[in-house]
């Protein structure tokens, strides 16, 4: 009987130690639900909320990298338009020659072109002037080159849809930040809309025009050109706000990753030190029944007799 | 006027009693590793006295020595019954404990590779795929998640069905080997009744009784009747000592307070029980003998292990399947077909890269219904990753239809089993919870159990199992008692050898 009742301690000290010793190893204070059920089921809430501002960051990130693309790219347009405003104030004088205009023509030409390819700048393979028609270029540069040499043919011909206020406005939008939704793109139209195109083939042909003395018809421009160079300075602005929303929520999800790693490391780590002083002291309770149960169970009567 | 010899004679029983008595202690010190063995003891009693004179007309009794009464086992019935119902319990809660353990490891919450990371995963690729729309590569994910989603079910479902089956086994084997016992103990029964009128107690005979009916008790719970003690207590059954124990009755108590003979004492017969079930493998009534029982179904029908087995795999109650692994199964298709359902509408709503609409057969079944077990990505989606729909305008850099989707993490959706407009992830943890309550309940109810099932079982032992202590101390008692008893032999014989070949020598 004894010895059943010393079994019986020692079966259950030996559980005890090794529960802690599962809990050292693996470093969590349960290994199956039924151990604790609040903490296996909030353990599976935070988890849940860990891997979600963790894809919150991803996405933020991904919005972070098309908007900063789409700053550069519009600051690139910004120089582009002050430089054919600054030919064109400088043609605007009438000390230039038809001869010297042609060749100021021809700078501009290829700095509408180059405003033509910022419009179709990729991120990540996707074009990010053209609302949800992320495949295809805004742009199309034949077409745009056809309009410079035409003598005045439609404006939609620039457009590879040929009218671009379609789907080409359409906003792209990531979540990022539970129910948080942001803009990441632009509408291209207050850049490279019509009107932009419009303005400065209307420059470049004053340019190309075999006169030596339109110098006020292109000081007329200048009025268009800054109107055409005010828009792409709003929309950046615009966007730089939101940037700035980014970077607020971007610093937000860090310290909510934080705070869902600090809760759930809280409910279901455990703390080393104490699981290892409750296994120290189980060890000492452990070898004291070993140590009773061997002497309990050595003697007896028979040891004393003869 | 006693005899001569009177004095030997008391010796020689006394030699003799003691013998059987130090035969007995031998005994028990040779069983004291025998399961279920009861400490037996020789009772004395003194023999006959006889009336001698004591001269000048005194009378008086003297005694003539001992004999063995009989060898009865040191038992207590009590103790006995208070175990087995103990045992009953602890097999009970044990046996539910370990089906529950197996769901445990099978639903494996919280983990790296459960169903919720599953879900986790499936999600996160949505989200990414929402991003990155016109990307073949989060496309991919998504499917390689949906897969994973769709096998981590499949795999759950199977693998609970396998326990399931081994439950049912389980039921099976247990059911047999309850008839066993009934058998056996219903043999016992014939053996006991051959010995007990011819005046022996047939202690072996006890124990092994006791052993199968301790047996028994983890099954099912069960009253033991006697049968013979009227008889025996009015001598109506030969020679038979007034602490025989006779034959039993077995009366297997069920659920709804109704008896079942299982063992007829008197008969001589035991029955053989049988669980019926449905068309769908789930246990639906009780068969003695072949003859179903009318039993209120309301808690059951089995008690003990039967009963925790037949709950946690399943058995009918007021016409419904009731049982903890049918009901995992039922709430893991309910959450696969609400989920499948749910995302499946979404998704039909959505636009592909060509315009058209998304297929509602994202998720699809193997079989007929969607199930935890047949849930599996549809055709389409396997055939090309076009066919993930993800725009609401049909353009492919439009998202709103991917987000759509992810958003779905979040949604309430209404179980209609269940009766709950929640979102999935929070179905499942109740899920989990419900479990491991249920688990740890059980856990805690059968350690109480284990706890009085212990005590019960150590005072039962230090009623009848053998110590070597107190085995030694009696040997010791009866071999003096032995060497005592020579003695007197010894003087006895010193006295007659005076009279005999001493006396009536004077002046030789």
């Amino acid at each position: 009987m004894l010895t059943k009742t010393n079994i019986g301690h020692l079966s259950s000290s030996y559980q005890r130690l090794s529960t802690l010793q599962e809990q050292l190893i693996s470093g969590k204070k349960i290994q199956r639900p039924s151990e604790d059920p609040v903490v296996a089921m909030q353990g599976v809430r935070y988890r849940t909320e860990v891997r979600e501002v963790e894809q919150f960051k991803k996405n933020a990130s991904e919005a972070t990298g098309w908007m900063d693309l789409t700053d550069s790219a519009l600051n690139e347009v910004t120089s582009a338009m002050s430089r054919i405003r600054e030919l064109t104030t400088q043609a605007a004088t009438d000390t230039y020659d038809a001869t010297q205009r042609k060749a100021i023509q021809s700078e501009v030409g290829q700095l509408i072109e180059h405003i033509g390819t910022l419009a179709n700048t990729k991120y990540n393979e996707k074009g990010i002037f053209n609302g949800t028609k992320t495949d295809t270029p805004f742009v199309s540069m034949d077409g745009l080159r056809d309009y410079l040499a035409s003598t005045a043919g439609p404006v939609a011909g620039v457009f590879t849809d040929g009218d671009p206020t379609g789907k080409e406005t359409e906003a792209i939008q990531y979540e990022v930040s539970s129910g948080i939704e942001v803009q990441v793109n632009i509408s291209p139209i207050s850049v490279f809309g019509p009107g932009t195109f419009q303005t400065l083939k209307t420059v470049y042909d004053a340019l190309g025009t075999n006169a030596d003395n339109n110098g006020a018809a292109l000081s007329g421009m200048l009025k268009d050109i800054d109107a055409m160079l005010n828009g792409a300075v709003e929309t950046r602005a615009d966007l730089g706000a939101r940037v700035n929303r980014m970077d607020l929520n971007t610093s937000r999800l860090e310290d909510q990753e934080i705070i869902a790693k600090t809760v759930m490391s809280n409910n279901e780590d455990i703390e080393a030190e104490k699981v290892i002083m409750d296994l120290k002291s189980y060890e000492t309770l452990h070898r004291a029944a070993l140590s009773a149960g061997a002497r309990i169970i050595q003697p007896t009567l028979l040891d004393f007799l003869r | 006027m006693g005899s001569t010899f009177m004095g030997l004679e008391t010796g020689r029983r006394a030699l003799t009693t003691n013998q059987w008595a130090l035969q007995s202690t031998g005994n028990n010190i040779a069983n004291a590793g025998t399961e279920g063995f009861s400490r037996q003891r020789l009772v004395m009693g003194t023999t006959e006295q006889l009336s001698i004179s004591l001269g000048s007309g005194r009378n008086g009794q003297v005694g003539t020595g001992v004999r063995g009464e009989m060898l009865e086992r040191i038992r207590d019935v009590m103790l006995d019954k208070q175990y087995r119902d103990e045992v009953t319990k602890v097999s009970y809660y044990g046996t539910k404990e370990a089906a529950f353990g197996r769901m445990e490891d099978i639903i494996n919450e919280p983990s790296e590779t459960g169903l919720s990371k599953a879900f986790d995963g499936f999600w996160e690729s949505l989200q990414t795929l929402s991003t990155n729309p016109q990307d073949s590569g989060a496309r991919s994910v998504v499917r390689q998640k949906a897969e994973t989603l769709t096998q981590t079910f499949n795999y759950m479902a199977k693998a609970i069905n396998q326990v399931k089956s081994d439950l049912k086994s389980e039921v099976e084997v247990s059911t047999k080997k309850v008839n066993d016992l009934l058998k056996k103990i219903n043999n016992i029964n014939v053996e006991i009744h051959t010995v007990e009128p011819l005046g022996a107690l047939p202690n072996a005979l006890y124990d092994e009784r006791d052993r199968y009916l301790d047996e028994l008790s983890q099954y099912v719970d069960f009253e033991k009747v006697s049968v013979d003690a009227q008889a025996i207590g009015s001598g109506e059954m030969g020679n038979a000592l007034r602490n025989a124990e006779g034959r039993i009755d077995i009366e297997l108590k069920m659920p709804d307070g109704t008896k079942i003979k299982a063992v007829d004492g008197k008969a001589s017969t035991a029955v053989t029980l049988r669980f019926t079930e449905n068309a769908d493998g789930i246990y639906n009534g009780l068969e003695v003998n072949g003859v179903a029982q009318t039993l209120d179904k309301t808690n059951g029908f089995a008690t003990g292990r039967l009963s925790g087995l037949l709950e946690m795999y399943g058995q009918e109650r007021d016409g419904k399947a009731v049982g903890e692994y049918v009901k995992m199964e039922r709430q893991l298709d309910e959450m696969a077909k609400t989920f499948a359902d749910a995302f499946n509408a979404a998704h039909a709503t959505n636009l592909k890269k060509d315009g058209t609409l998304g297929t509602n057969a994202f998720f699809t079944s193997t079989s007929v219904e969607i199930t935890a077990a047949t849930i599996s990505v549809g055709a389409d989606i396997k055939a090309s990753l076009d066919n993930i729909a993800t725009s609401t305008d049909g353009n492919i850099g439009d998202s709103q239809g991917a987000l759509k989707l992810a958003k779905m993490k979040t949604a309430s959706i209404l179980f209609t089993q269940s009766n709950t407009t929640t979102t999935i992830g929070s179905f499942y943890q109740n899920v989990i919870g419900d479990m491991a309550v249920s688990t740890d309940q059980v856990g805690r109810l059968g350690k109480s159990a284990a706890v009085l099932m212990e005590s019960a079982d150590q005072r039962r032992m230090s009623m009848s199992a053998v110590s070597i202590d107190e085995e030694m101390t009696m040997m010791i008692q009866y071999q003096h008692a032995y060497n005592a008893a020579a003695r007197n032999i010894t003087t006895v014989d010193e006295m007659l050898d005076k009279i005999i070949n001493g006396m009536g020598l004077v002046g030789r």
